[in-house]
């Protein structure tokens, strides 16, 4: 179970290093356009969970 | 036989993302899609196929010394909007929030975990050992 959720968030080997900083950057970035664009859609338990 | 839509949904929000990415060159461009699962919506939001090395700057010393030839590359982030604003209005109609943050959050790619999924790791039985606690 434990491996299961390893593999979850596991990126491909064929995705470089310097890919896998720009997909970083650009989850950043739709996070905090969705953050401030639409925070109607965060409640407690949301916003609770993006602090994790 | 059939399987009901419920189930369907289930099935396709729990698959990791990047189960279905091969590599970032095979992700999808905002501007051809129509359709697609959730994985590919959201891959498709968070593409590095935007993001360019083409255009330069002058560089700090070129500035002072006045010369402006020496150039370095910068990355200019080309996003898509429309396909963000389109997304962030309707994701509701096809998915939770708190399920799209779950699949952010599994898009944020953590190389610091290739240590910890390695089965020549010598970690590997203890992380075994720890997924027996409730």
């Amino acid at each position: 179970m434990w491996r299961a959720c390893l593999l979850t968030y596991e990126v491909p080997p064929s995705v470089s290093p310097e890919d896998a900083a720009k997909v970083r950057l650009r989850v950043g970035m739709v996070l905090r356009k969705w953050i401030q664009e639409q925070f109607n859609d965060f409640d407690s338990a949301l916003i609770a969970k993006v602090r994790e | 036989m059939l399987q009901p839509l419920n189930t369907l949904a289930l099935v396709e929000e729990d698959r990791p993302i990047w189960s279905e990415i091969a590599s970032v060159q095979d992700e999808p461009d905002a501007n051809e899609i129509s359709c697609g699962t959730l994985n590919a919506l959201v891959t498709a939001i968070t593409s590095v196929k935007t993001l360019s090395t083409k255009h330069t700057v002058p560089t700090k010393a070129s500035m002072k010394s006045g010369a402006g030839s020496s150039r370095a590359p910068v990355l200019l982030l080309l996003t898509d909007p429309a396909y963000e604003k389109a997304f962030l209005l309707t994701y509701q109609s096809f998915t939770t929030p708190f399920t799209l943050l779950e699949k952010f959050i599994q898009r944020y790619p953590l190389s610091s975990l290739s240590w910890l999924s390695s089965s020549s790791s010598s970690s590997l039985p203890l992380l075994l050992s720890l997924s027996k606690f409730p």
